[in-house]
Parts: structure tokens; C-alpha cells; sequence
């Protein structure tokens, strides 16, 4: 084999030196490592969580009110003819006031 | 990553990423991509903040650092891996990165191409131009070789 032959080979077995290799493998203390950085993680991310837990409330809250209050006003709406628990009362007041007749 | 500590610290950020960015995860990479693609970045920036602080930081130059031995290489590919990966180092980063997920990490092609967001052309060309640069290299440490 000549040398420029040679030099070909090392570099394609130098190339090729990582075919066939495992994977490197961790500690195995690096996972309860990650796991208590984790825990760390989320006890920081629940209040986060509960932050937008009431603020959604407090929209939805707004937003029934809103509707109860559209749904109230429109019902108070007098329509023509239409005899409104006022009348009645006031009707009733003005018999009252007749009762020695 | 070339130093176990450092692996470590990266590996422990990358979990805290996902972690924290699980909710980002839209599904149009596989789930093995999107964390690979955390761990790209994640070195790369650990890469360049050691380069800046190595900078400031007189008489501790990148030269130093003894051979790397990877612990999953074959026992007959150790000294061939240690020169790869003392090559390696020399690439441009893009170069880099395609280079060790296809011939390290053994990923195909179009997953290289979907951790890097770029084209199946794009890692082609990359890897070309990075066994090129390698090829140069080797060529000029392989009288040195011959006389050891």
C-alpha cells in the first residue's frame, strides 16, 4: 500500500472513528438532581398558575354580571298594554283607601 | 460537550427548559427534535459564555484542555476518536453541529436538518464542507503521526 494510500485510510478510519459507539451515560445521581430542580421549578409555577386561575374567574365573573345586568334591564322594559307588578300595587293601595264605600 | 461537569449542567438546564417551555411545544417538530434542538442551543451558548469568560481570564486558553475521550467510543477507535474530536473543535460552528448529529449522535439526515431549522440541502452542503475542513486538517497532522 503507498503511502498516499495509507493516509487515506487513516483519515477515513479516523472519520469513522465514532460508528458503532454507545451513547455516554449519565450519573446515576443526575436524575434526582434534575428531579429536586424540578420540584424547585414547580413550586414557583403553581402560584403562577393560580395567578391565572383568578384572573380567569374574575373575567368570567365580569362577564355574567354584564349579561345579568343587559338581561335585567331589557325585562324592565315597559311594553305597551302590558300591566307591570307597579301597577298592581298601586292599583291594590287605591282600593284600599276605598274600603268604607 | 467535552467536560463530564459541564455535560451535567447542561443536561440539568436542558430537562429545565423543557420543563419550563413544555406549554411552547406546538407539535410541528417530533418531540425528539424539539429537545434536541434545546440542547443544541443550550451548548452553544454554555459554549459561548465559557469562550467569553476564557477570554478574561489570562493564561487559561482553550489550547490547554487535555484530549477528549469519549466514554461510549470503541476501545479499538480511542486514539482515532481523540484526533476527531480535536478536529472537530476546529470547524466552523454550523459545521460543527451537523457534523456531530450525523456522525456522533447518528441522527438522519432530515432530523439534522429539522433540530438546525434549515433544508436537507443545507445539511448536505454543511457536512461536505465540514468532512472537506476535516480532511485538510488530518492531512497535515498525518506526517506528524507517521513519526510517533
Amino acid at each position: 500500500m503507498s503511502d498516499n494510500e495509507n493516509q487515506e485510510k487513516w483519515i477515513e478510519d479516523v472519520l469513522g472513528s465514532m460508528n458503532k459507539s454507545e451513547r455516554a451515560r449519565p450519573k446515576p445521581d443526575l436524575f434526582t438532581k434534575i428531579e429536586q430542580q424540578l420540584d424547585k421549578e414547580g413550586a414557583i409555577a403553581v402560584p403562577i398558575l393560580w395567578r391565572r386561575v383568578a384572573a380567569a374567574a374574575a373575567v368570567l365573573l365580569l362577564m355574567l354580571n354584564g349579561l345579568a345586568i343587559q338581561q335585567f334591564s331589557q325585562s324592565n322594559e315597559l311594553v305597551p298594554g302590558e300591566v307591570t307588578l307597579e301597577d298592581t300595587y298601586q292599583q291594590s293601595l287605591i282600593s284600599d283607601y276605598k274600603i268604607y264605600d | 460537550m467535552q467536560v463530564e461537569e459541564e455535560a451535567e449542567e447542561i443536561t440539568q438546564d436542558v430537562f429545565l427548559s423543557v420543563f419550563r417551555n413544555a406549554a411552547q411545544f406546538k407539535g410541528d417538530a417530533t418531540l425528539n427534535t424539539w429537545i434536541y434542538r434545546i440542547t443544541v442551543n443550550t451548548s452553544l451558548n454554555y459554549l459561548k459564555k465559557r469562550k467569553r469568560l476564557s477570554f478574561m481570564k489570562f493564561g487559561e486558553s482553550e489550547v490547554d484542555k487535555p484530549d477528549f475521550e469519549h466514554p461510549g467510543v470503541l476501545l479499538e477507535n480511542k486514539e482515532n476518536a481523540k484526533i476527531l474530536f480535536k478536529v472537530i473543535d476546529t470547524l466552523p460552528e454550523s459545521q460543527k453541529t451537523a457534523f456531530i448529529l450525523s456522525f456522533v449522535e447518528g441522527l438522519p439526515r432530515q432530523q439534522v436538518a429539522d433540530v438546525m431549522k434549515i433544508s436537507l440541502k443545507a445539511v448536505e452542503s454543511l457536512l461536505q464542507r465540514a468532512k472537506g475542513n476535516l480532511k485538510k486538517k488530518l492531512e497535515k497532522l498525518y506526517p506528524h503521526r507517521r513519526k510517533t
